[in-house]
């Protein structure tokens, strides 16, 4: 859906007012976990233990309800964790209270705060954030803030970073259906940063640009797991008079810019809705809405309606509300082919766990659509007094989970009134976005009883500081200004696990692009022939390079070279020392004529292998053959 | 508002700095520090942690703590007093819902967070435990009195006294059951002396807590508190109970009687269980399924009988190797009353201590033996060990838990000193202390990683 859109286009996201701030999610590269000693592997197996939980909302410090966890306490679920020997104890099941942090994690998270010139605070407090979801046993989240304030260099300019915390992953959903909702234990407890930017980004490319770049400099530290859902990125989106929105898990870059230019598409819609609520005259005092139990009727008089046939048969409630004068404006398209009728529907998916879709339908929509017959729709538009513009919306289920729809449908009206609620919306690769909870406020922070104060010294900061060493902002501005590298190559070379290497042949006027055609895309050749070139020793390697330099070898031989040293299993330098004694050129020129006569094709590569395969241990004219190939070509 | 209220929690270093610059706690605050500046609000801070950093809670909802000596500039820009509340609301009565008091000693079962130590600390009224637990207003009328706030290792004989006459006179007045809240640390501790301080009542009464505070989302208080309100309204078992989780799974709870009941681990949520026989029911917030047949069924009338008397000049001892006998002998010469050890396998002590054990005898000290596994009989008579101790006067209390063997010791001297008939009285049960046999599941602790105990939890909910 997203052809034709030009998702760098300044001008258009400055008149739109586009806001946009990250929010990385990084596991470290940790031996234990972060509260307890359970050793860190994602499991396949069959979970070897489950326990059933239920979460209800408490008090945050300040004395308030946090929102988030009221609207999660009125799903009522069953949460299930499945669990298992190798990686979880009595702590992750919340049977036990947390052990003290683990050192490791804190000083990696303390380095990754100092990558990102923050402040590192000078002492940490654990809080619990409160995840009523179930996706903590807890019921939320340890987490503790280590740096605030930092920046990091992007193009001409600083984006600034908000905070670094330190923080407890929680568990892998494995489904939810209806009032039941699984975890898996294993992910739960691995020590994890949270990497929180202003929104500092002016287009959904800068947003993936940025968050690019800091899961380069992260992963550059080498203090970090890689692997799936070892870095999980959050966007905000906002516009002016809209709000913050934050898109939960994006699970691939390429995905930022359609998500983010969505979202704010989004947001104006709503804006554009709201604005049309007000003209009608419909607001918090005047929003009338009536709501039915249509089920004793239905059963009376058999309904013909395909929904609420079915729904009568498995003994579910049908209810329906209308809505005084909103007709028309749940078609209203929010984002392409995504009503605000749909944007209920999502809510209301969650909260009510009316998961079956539709989970409702409505009389504006077209009729094949809410299969309901003419008839038995004007004898329901009469029982309410249906005028238009009024809109009936109907839904069906337990009776419980159907009050809560119908009233959630009332509390997303109202919403709307004041534009755009804050929530967390589920992101889609197609960059449509749907409901996944109310966003939760600081109120859902309070803090963790069971952990003293932690002091992080000068000493500790000082050790940390010391150890860091060729950064990836360092490496970056060393390549770019000194190295003369094109900014392209850049990032491969820094992350290159051969990077010392790399530097060294730069340092000794190596070209950039001749690293790059034999150490990335030669390398990638040799890989797809499944061999290993990553068993080279950099000193073999240099070798090869100082053989191209002094022109012992071409280029155009290194393919087949390092074709022949890995599959013969023979050390590189072996094959390159054996090219001692040169060959004179006018013993080479008449080969090389009868090789370019008889080959049709003029390949360099072929010419080299020939000549090789006559010459198989001598060191060759390049220079001359070379020579007297540009005066034929000259010709 | 005096001085120490502004400064809750903090010492001189930092006292000093809010003072320079008019801050306290709960001020809305601008800090500027040479790392930055921040604004959050000043909160307290734990008595027990050191001086020198001042606490802010950032917009964000994160607390951090500056170090003071970094502080250039603070700027008071707002105050506001939090007042850590649950929202109350007025129990709402039911005339066709039996009437439940609900006595409070302290404990985590209704607690909120103190920020002057950090701590949890116990918190209820009918109004409070409503706003955070509605759903008991459909199983019941309730009414609390806080008796104290203790956290439970600081229950004794006083407190014991006070919850048994409370009991006495609430059952007196008709209520239709009785629900005590109480930290599970000494929980076993108070069940067991409440069975023989409370006797023949007519209506159950529950004692209840939880391990996991009701400060966060996956508390058991709620649903301990629910099912333990069941337990006493609707239930049919008039005896002293202890209601907690059967399973760590919030499934259903177990009612175990009040002398056959030990808190088994430090932290889990299913750690109370049954000892040397079967819990007496299972229940959940809708139902209870009993489990044993023998308990004593609710009654109509109020003829509850309280007996508090007790002497506390009762020990405990838990016998290792090489126990030298100077333990006993400064119990004798301190003025104790009766010992009660916790032997090792069917009720042994070594050599060593014969002779104090002979002087306690003489000095007409009453000495029973329990046994450190728990579970079991004291059986003296099967080794020469055992059957010298019994000569030395030791009595074998049979499967009387250790702790229920301290409290009912002291409960019996608080009638008799007479050795014969404490001996009389240890070994007559009143509350089902002793059993005359333990069932064959009486003892399961199951090893985990054998091949059918991880089948058994691959299906079943732990």
């Amino acid at each position: 859906m997203s052809k034709n859109i030009d998702f760098n286009d300044l001008k258009f996201y400055q008149k739109i007012g586009f806001m946009s701030g990250l929010e990385v999610h990084q596991q470290l590269k940790t031996e234990k976990k972060l509260f307890c000693h359970c050793p860190i592997e994602y499991l396949h197996n069959e979970p070897d233990a489950r326990i059933l939980r239920h979460m209800r909302p408490t008090l945050s410090e300040m004395g308030t309800y946090d929102g988030t966890a009221l609207m999660e306490f009125k799903t009522k679920k069953n949460v299930i964790y499945n669990l298992f020997t190798k990686v979880n104890c009595t702590y992750e099941m919340d049977d036990t209270p947390p052990f003290l942090i683990n050192t490791e994690a804190l000083e990696i998270a303390v380095e990754i705060c100092l990558l990102f010139n923050c402040a590192v605070v000078d002492e940490i407090h654990v809080a619990r954030k409160q995840y009523l979801d179930g996706s903590i046993p807890t019921g939320f989240q340890r987490t503790l803030i280590i740096g605030l304030q930092g920046w990091m260099p992007y193009k001409d300019r600083k984006i600034r970073i908000r905070q670094i915390s330190l923080e407890e992953d929680s568990c892998r959903e494995i489904s939810d259906i209806g009032h039941t909702i699984n975890f898996k234990g294993d992910r739960l407890g691995i020590p994890l940063v949270e990497i929180v930017t202003e929104p500092d980004m002016k287009t959904p490319i800068e947003v993936m640009e940025v968050a690019d770049l800091i899961g380069t400099i992260l992963r550059k530290s080498g203090r970090v797991r890689s692997g799936i859902g070892a870095t999980r990125k959050d966007v905000n989106v906002g516009v002016p008079e809209g709000t913050r929105i934050e898109i939960k898990g994006v699970s691939k870059l390429k995905y930022i810019p359609a998500l983010t230019h969505y979202e704010a598409l989004r947001q104006t819609k709503l804006l554009e809705l709201k604005k049309e609520l007000q003209i009608r005259g419909i607001n918090k005092d005047t929003f009338k809405s009536m709501i039915r139990n249509l089920t004793p009727a239905m059963k009376k008089n058999k309904t013909n309606s395909l929904y609420f046939k079915n729904a009568l048969k498995e003994k579910l409630e049908v209810k329906a509300i209308l809505l005084k004068g909103l007709g028309g404006l749940l078609n209203k398209e929010l984002q392409p082919n995504f009503t605000f009728s749909d944007e209920i529907s999502g809510r209301i998916r969650v909260i009510a766990c009316l998961d079956n879709l539709p989970n409702i339908i409505h009389t504006d929509m077209p009729s094949e659509k809410h299969l309901v017959p003419d008839a038995e729709l004007d004898e329901i538009k009469k029982l309410f007094g249906f005028e238009t513009p009024d809109v009936i919306v109907f839904t069906w289920g337990e009776n419980a989970d159907v009050e809560t729809a119908l009233n959630e449908v009332k509390l997303r009206i109202i919403d709307a009134m004041d534009g755009v609620p804050s929530e967390t919306r589920q992101a889609f690769p197609d960059g449509h976005t749907d409901f996944e909870r109310i966003l939760p406020g600081p109120e859902r922070m309070y803090p963790d009883t069971d952990h003293p104060a932690q002091q992080i010294s000068k000493e500790l900061l000082d050790k940390i500081k010391k150890n860091i060493k060729n950064t990836y902002n360092e490496l970056h501005e060393l390549y770019l200004k000194k190295l003369k590298v094109p900014e392209k190559l850049i990032k491969p070379f820094v992350l290159s696990s051969r990077e010392p290497l790399i530097r060294k042949l730069l340092n000794s006027k190596t070209e950039p692009s001749l690293i790059n055609e034999i150490l990335f895309n030669t390398f990638t050749y040799l890989k797809r022939c499944r061999l290993n070139p990553d068993n080279i020793q950099d000193t073999e390697l240099e070798l090869l390079f100082e053989s191209i330099r002094t022109g012992e070898i071409n280029t155009s031989e290194v393919k087949q070279i390092l074709k022949d040293a890995l599959q013969s299993n023979i050390k590189l330098s072996e094959i390159l020392n054996k090219l001692e004694s040169p060959v004179e050129f006018k013993q080479v020129k008449p080969e090389m004529d009868k090789i370019l006569k008889e080959s049709k094709e003029k390949k360099l590569s072929l010419l080299y292998k020939l000549l090789r395969e006559k010459y198989p241990d001598k060191r060759l004219p390049i220079k001359e053959i070379n020579e007297y190939l540009n005066s034929k070509a000259g010709k | 508002m005096n001085n120490t209220d502004n400064f809750k929690g903090y010492k001189e270093d930092v006292i000093k700095v809010l003072k320079k610059f008019n801050a306290r706690v709960w001020s809305d605050i601008e800090i500027e520090t040479n790392k930055g500046t921040f604004t959050g609000v000043v909160l307290p801070r734990s008595e027990t942690a050191p001086d020198g950093y001042l606490v802010v809670k950032l917009i964000t909802g994160y607390n951090i703590g500056i170090d003071v000596n970094n502080i250039i500039n603070m700027k008071e820009t707002g105050f506001k007093e939090a007042h850590y509340k649950i929202p109350e609301s007025e129990f709402p009565v039911d005339e066709n819902k039996p009437n439940v008091t609900l006595l409070g000693t302290g404990g985590t079962i209704a607690s909120r967070l103190d920020y002057r130590t950090g701590a949890v600390i116990p918190a209820f009224s009918p109004g409070e435990l409503y706003g955070a637990v509605p759903e008991l207003a459909d199983l019941a009328n309730l009414k609390t009195i806080k008796l104290f706030g203790v956290f439970s290792e600081n229950m004794g004989p006083e407190q014991w006294i006070t919850t048994a006459k409370a009991i006495g006179d609430e059952v007196r007045n008709g209520v239709a059951g009785i629900v005590i809240g109480h930290g599970t640390d000494t929980m076993h501790h108070t069940a067991g002396i409440l069975s023989f301080m409370v006797q023949n009542s007519p209506v159950p009464i529950i004692m209840v807590g939880s391990q996991r505070s009701s400060d966060r989302p996956s508390s058991d208080a709620a649903f301990n508190l629910r099912c333990a309100v069941y337990s006493a309204a609707h239930g049919d078992i008039a005896e002293v109970l202890v209601c907690m989780f059967g399973p760590t799974s919030e499934k259903y709870n177990l009612l175990h009687r009040g002398t056959r009941v030990r808190k088994m681990h430090s932290s889990t949520r299913n750690t109370f269980r049954t000892i040397g026989d079967l819990p007496v029911a299972m229940v959940d917030p809708e139902k209870l399924t009993p489990i044993k047949t023998d308990y004593k069924k609710r009654r109509k009338d109020k003829d509850i009988k309280i007996d508090t008397e007790y002497n506390d000049r009762v020990a405990m001892v838990y016998y290792y190797p090489d126990m030298k006998p100077d333990i006993i002998d400064s119990l004798i010469d301190n003025g104790y009353k009766g010992i009660i050890i916790a032997g090792t396998g069917l009720g042994h002590v070594n050599k060593p201590l014969y002779p104090a054990l002979k002087r306690a005898k003489e000095k007409g000290i009453s000495v029973f033996m329990t046994v450190q596994t728990l579970w079991g009989f004291a059986q003296m008579y099967v080794y020469d060990t055992g059957r010298d101790l019994m000569e030395l006067g030791v009595v074998p209390a049979g499967n009387m838990l250790p702790e229920v063997a301290y409290v009912k010791l002291g409960w019996v001297l608080g009638h008799t000193t007479d050795r014969d008939k404490v001996v009389e009285m240890m070994l007559k049960p009143v509350a089902g202390e002793i059993t005359e046999r333990e069932p064959e599941n009486g003892y399961l602790i199951f090893q985990g990683g054998t091949p059918e105990i991880s089948e058994f939890l691959k299906k079943n909910f732990r």
